[in-house]
């Protein structure tokens, strides 16, 4: 699967969750989105389902989030962080 | 550390209130700032000639009550689901319990304390009372089954409160029944500190843990600060339990310096924040701690000073400056940079989170700009900022109280205005997200209002 980068590490609320449902609602069937977060978006996490869509996280060394959203329909990215 | 969908309780805005509940908490605050600000301008000097005069003390359960604690409780209702991963149970339920009895219970209590009446004081002790069990029953099994770090300052915040209203309720006590003969007064600066400092700087400390990082884009707390600042606050207003001076005055350096502690790292992170454009919220974190912290200073001169450096009189009015300036210039202007900020972000996240699966509704979808300009911002805390000024004025030279109830007037107008504007906007936005989504059976999730 083909990787899309989002860093919102540097943005205010709610810009990390709005520029991440803007990049999901254009996120082609075959690409996953990685997402990096210096926090971990939980709000996020509960409206994924409902749009269609699975994820898991990682917490970084540096204690930053990086998080995998991939279409529900989709395989999980196996190559992917 | 890893998760995955569904493999562990989840933070979202299920876990939230609905708007209703925080914003009904908040305009209700405002309407108290607004009688506060009324009383002063009527009883003009004769309410800030002493501490003791029934206007004073009137307006300043108005204040602390009516507009500080009404707001904490509101924020509550959303602070505890984000800090403790799980919200108040039936959140709508308890609000609707907490918030008239807080309305009436301090109500009762400013018409008692003004006009001296024992029936105002017995409905107050009861109202008050009844309102705080339900509401600390409610937050209580909570912020103790649940040890996450972030809720730490909240835990002692809660603590802090149930103190605070037992020494309160000691002294309505001793105001109905003076044949009692409780000496009251020796209590009211030990009562006023696990108020103001307890719970509500506690509070801030707590919540501010994690909005700066969050909403200022800066680092993280240091650890040190985040478990010591508590700690200091906590054991310092323990010590001012004990019944000696030297534990008295140890406990007031430990507040201070828990204050002083917290002030100085908060400035330093803003100072280090990554996004430089204005923001109301930060100049209000500046102000607010800053003031904060000198009001503390002041406060702890006025205690230890010797009285042949410091008349009696002059003591007396310092303290009443410090208490004003900790609790309007300080803790106030806090809320007043941040309210705005919150209420138009909690806006936004309801109606988004209806949006999720429909473009069409999502094109009437306002950024959070619309629900509160920022320039509005900026205009309620200026005016805050007078009315605050204004008030440790009037507290030095009471003939300047009529310019403090005006002041106080003014700001909680302004606040009632910007939040009924966001209200409306948040309404007009709903109801077109509502037609956009056409009928509910398309919308799993239905509007948040309603639940």
């Amino acid at each position: 699967m083909r990787q899309r980068l989002l860093d919102v590490r540097d943005l205010e609320p709610p810009l990390p969750l709005v520029r991440t449902l803007a990049a999901l609602h254009d996120l082609a069937a075959d690409e996953y989105l990685l997402m990096r977060h210096r926090r971990e978006p939980l709000p996020l996490y509960d409206m994924l389902p409902a749009m269609g869509f699975r994820h898991r996280s990682r917490q970084t060394r540096d204690g930053q989030f990086d998080v995998v959203i991939w279409r529900a329909t989709a395989p999980e990215p196996a190559d992917a962080p | 550390m890893t998760g995955a969908s569904g493999a562990r309780p989840l933070l979202g805005v299920d876990t939230l209130p609905p708007l209703h509940v925080p914003l009904r908490f908040f305009a209700t605050a405002a309407v108290f700032a607004l009688l506060a600000g009324l009383l002063w301008l009527v009883e003009g000097e004769a309410a800030f000639a002493t501490r003791w005069s029934g206007a004073m003390l009137a307006a300043t359960h108005l204040l602390v009550l009516g507009f500080f604690a009404m707001v904490m409780f509101g924020a509550l209702f959303q602070v505890i689901p984000v800090l403790g991963g799980t919200g108040i149970p039936r959140p709508v339920l308890v609000a609707g319990l907490v918030h008239p009895g807080l309305t009436g219970g301090t109500l009762c209590l400013a018409g008692g304390l003004w006009r001296g009446e024992r029936t105002w004081f017995v409905a107050a002790i009861v109202l008050l009372l009844a309102t705080f069990t339900v509401f600390v029953a409610s937050v209580a099994p909570i912020v103790l089954r649940v040890r996450t770090a972030a809720l730490r300052p909240v835990r002692l915040a809660v603590l802090a409160f149930v103190v605070a209203v037992a020494l309160g309720m000691l002294m309505a006590i001793a105001l109905t029944a003076p044949g009692l003969g409780i000496a009251y007064r020796a209590w009211t600066n030990v009562h006023a500190a696990w108020g103001g400092v307890g719970f509500g700087f506690l509070l801030v400390v707590g919540v501010s843990h994690q909005v700066v990082p969050m909403f200022h884009v800066t680092p993280a707390f240091p650890p040190l600060v985040v478990r010591l600042v508590p700690w200091l606050l906590g054991s310092g207003l323990a010590a001012l339990l004990l019944p000696w001076d030297v534990t008295s005055a140890a406990g007031m350096l430990a507040i201070a310096a828990g204050v002083l502690g917290h002030a100085v790292a908060t400035l330093r992170l803003l100072a280090r924040r990554r996004r430089r454009r204005p923001d109301a919220a930060v100049l209000a974190w500046r102000v607010g701690l800053g003031a904060a912290a000198l009001a503390v200073l002041l406060a702890l001169t006025a205690a230890l000073a010797p009285a042949s450096v410091l008349p009696d009189d002059t003591r007396s009015r310092c303290e009443l400056a410090a208490g004003v300036a900790f609790a309007l210039a300080g803790l106030g202007t806090i809320v007043m940079g941040m309210m705005p900020k919150i209420v138009a972000f909690l806006a936004f996240l309801h109606l988004q989170r209806r949006c999720l699966r429909s473009t069409a509704a999502a094109a009437h979808l306002p950024v959070m700009d619309e629900f509160v300009a920022p320039s509005t911002a900026f205009v309620l805390l200026a005016l805050h900022g007078l009315a605050a000024a204004a008030s440790v004025a009037a507290a030095l030279v009471p003939a300047l109280a009529p310019l403090a109830g005006i002041g106080v007037l003014g700001t909680a107008g302004t606040l009632l205005a910007l939040l009924t504007a966001a209200a409306l906007r948040y309404a007009r936005a709903s109801r077109a997200i509502a037609e956009a989504l056409g009928p509910p059976a398309t919308s799993r999730l239905g509007p948040p209002a309603t639940r």
